[in-house]
């Protein structure tokens, strides 16, 4: 039997095309991670984040045929999860799923919420909180793309792929989604005398 | 460089994007300008706070809910709801069940052995031939409606219908011809007989005979209805007499004491046809 876990994407892909079904395990396995944060950090929601991650595989897994080139899976894969995402950001936001938490409102400065000290420093976990609270307030193609630059850590040309833009175009948007995250964290970051 | 041309250059200073004038001239701009030094400043926080996030560890069970999800699509394709819904029914068959079915088939056998039976066509032979019980004598009696059952006669079982103006059907002589499947018979089913006597080898002038010679009982109704077709309504303690009339031909009668009870007993009226070829 061979090593699935010694496969690249590639080879799990033509693995799985040939009918060997745990291939479509590993690659969960392989890219659940970096699908789950994109999901939690598209919808702030760790429920909704879940759910999303396994429409996303299951989506995969159905649209499989539509993967003309094999070695582009990863790139195929965030385009169906971004797709997924907005969908469902988009459907919670009609059904006021985030009016408690306020990421409906983009232009709402951020609160602090019970456990987030305002004066003194905020732990970690708190500040990484509200550094994805700020991303989840963004624009959709604000939050896309730093999702995939900053956090994912994907390059210009695999972004340009997925998002399917000019290579600067994908840059300047950059630049506009971190100014306008910054715009939002400001009050929060080292160095403006409130964090 | 002014002011708001130095933001849109924020990344691009950070990813050391930008060529050598650029990079000197923003670099003499953010020395000059207090505001955008301080915009930088938060421009990098604001990267480095982003490039710090902890990545989350996705929860369990993301794998299982997706095999999971995956199995009950397949077993909602069309096919894995056929065998569902197959799957449903019970098939277990109780001792009671196979009992009532058995004899549920055993009765079929005995009512379909006792619509159609067989004899030798030869004529001399002797034996039954075939035979048709019917029991309404409500219904519509009209020669003209008539519908025929065709039962071939003989070692085979075949049995055909055919409808209309008592039309013969064509196979009649093709059976005839046949080696195993002796003349077939006409039976004439709107007229529903009680009893279907069959008179094969008897020559044609019979049943002509043996209308004119009751004609006149008053207890018997003749009925000609066509060459070869003779229907009497008699009673029923009389049939032995019409049996005894036709005694020196080979007659077949429809054991049909089961859909008959008039036949069976004896009593009440009994409507007859005769059939000779």
């Amino acid at each position: 039997m061979s090593q699935l876990d010694e496969y690249d994407n590639t080879e799990l892909v033509r693995a799985l095309r040939g009918g060997e079904t745990r291939a479509f395990t590993e690659l969960i396995r392989r890219h659940q991670g970096r699908i789950y944060n994109l999901a939690y950090n598209y919808v702030k929601d760790e429920e909704e984040a879940k759910d999303l991650t396994q429409d996303i595989f299951i989506t995969a897994h159905r649209n499989l045929g539509s993967l003309r080139e094999e070695h582009k899976f990863a790139a195929w894969l965030y385009q169906l999860a971004l797709n997924h995402c907005r969908n469902r950001y988009k459907r919670l936001q009609r059904r006021g799923f985030f009016r408690s938490s306020s990421l409906d409102d983009p232009d709402s400065p951020l609160q602090l919420t019970s456990g987030e000290t305002p004066e003194g420093e905020l732990d970690r976990q708190d500040r990484d909180n509200l550094v994805r609270r700020g991303i989840a307030q963004l624009a959709a193609a604000e939050k896309e793309i730093i999702l995939l630059r900053d956090i994912e850590g994907l390059s210009y040309d695999e972004i340009s792929n997925i998002l399917e833009i000019p290579l600067g175009t994908v840059k300047s948007k950059l630049n506009r989604a971190r100014l306008a995250l910054k715009g939002r964290l400001e009050k929060l970051l080292p160095g403006t005398g409130e964090f | 460089m002014d002011c708001s041309r130095i933001s849109s250059l924020f990344s691009a200073g950070l990813d050391g994007d930008l060529d050598d004038l650029e990079q000197a001239a923003f670099k003499r701009h953010l020395a000059e300008c207090g505001e955008c030094q301080r915009q930088w400043h938060l421009f990098q926080a604001t990267v480095e706070q982003l490039h710090g996030l902890e990545p989350l560890e996705p929860p369990l069970g993301i794998i299982s809910g997706v095999q999971a999800r995956l199995q009950e699509e397949e077993k909602s394709s069309p096919f894995y709801r056929l065998l569902a819904f197959w799957r449903r029914f019970d098939f277990s068959v109780t001792p009671a069940t196979a009992a009532a079915t058995l004899a549920l088939a055993l009765l079929l056998a005995v009512l379909a052995q006792n619509e159609t039976f067989f004899a030798d066509g030869t004529p001399g032979a002797g034996e039954k031939l075939a035979a048709s019980p019917a029991v309404d004598h409500g219904s519509v009696r009209s020669p003209v409606a008539m519908s025929e059952m065709t039962m071939a006669v003989g070692g085979g079982s075949a049995m055909t219908m055919a409808a209309g103006g008592g039309s013969a059907p064509s196979s009649r002589d093709g059976f005839a011809a046949m080696a195993t499947h002796p003349p077939a018979i006409r039976v004439p089913v709107l007229e529903h007989p009680d009893v279907l006597m069959v008179l094969p080898s008897a020559p044609p002038e019979v049943l002509p005979d043996l209308w004119r010679a009751n004609a006149d009982r008053a207890s018997w109704r003749l009925e000609y209805l066509e060459q070869g077709l003779l229907l009497v309504d008699l009673p029923a303690a009389e049939f032995a007499e019409l049996r005894r009339m036709l005694q020196p031909y080979p007659v077949a009668v429809a054991p049909v004491a089961a859909l008959s009870p008039n036949f069976g007993r004896g009593k009440g009226k009994l409507r007859v046809a005769i059939r000779s070829r």
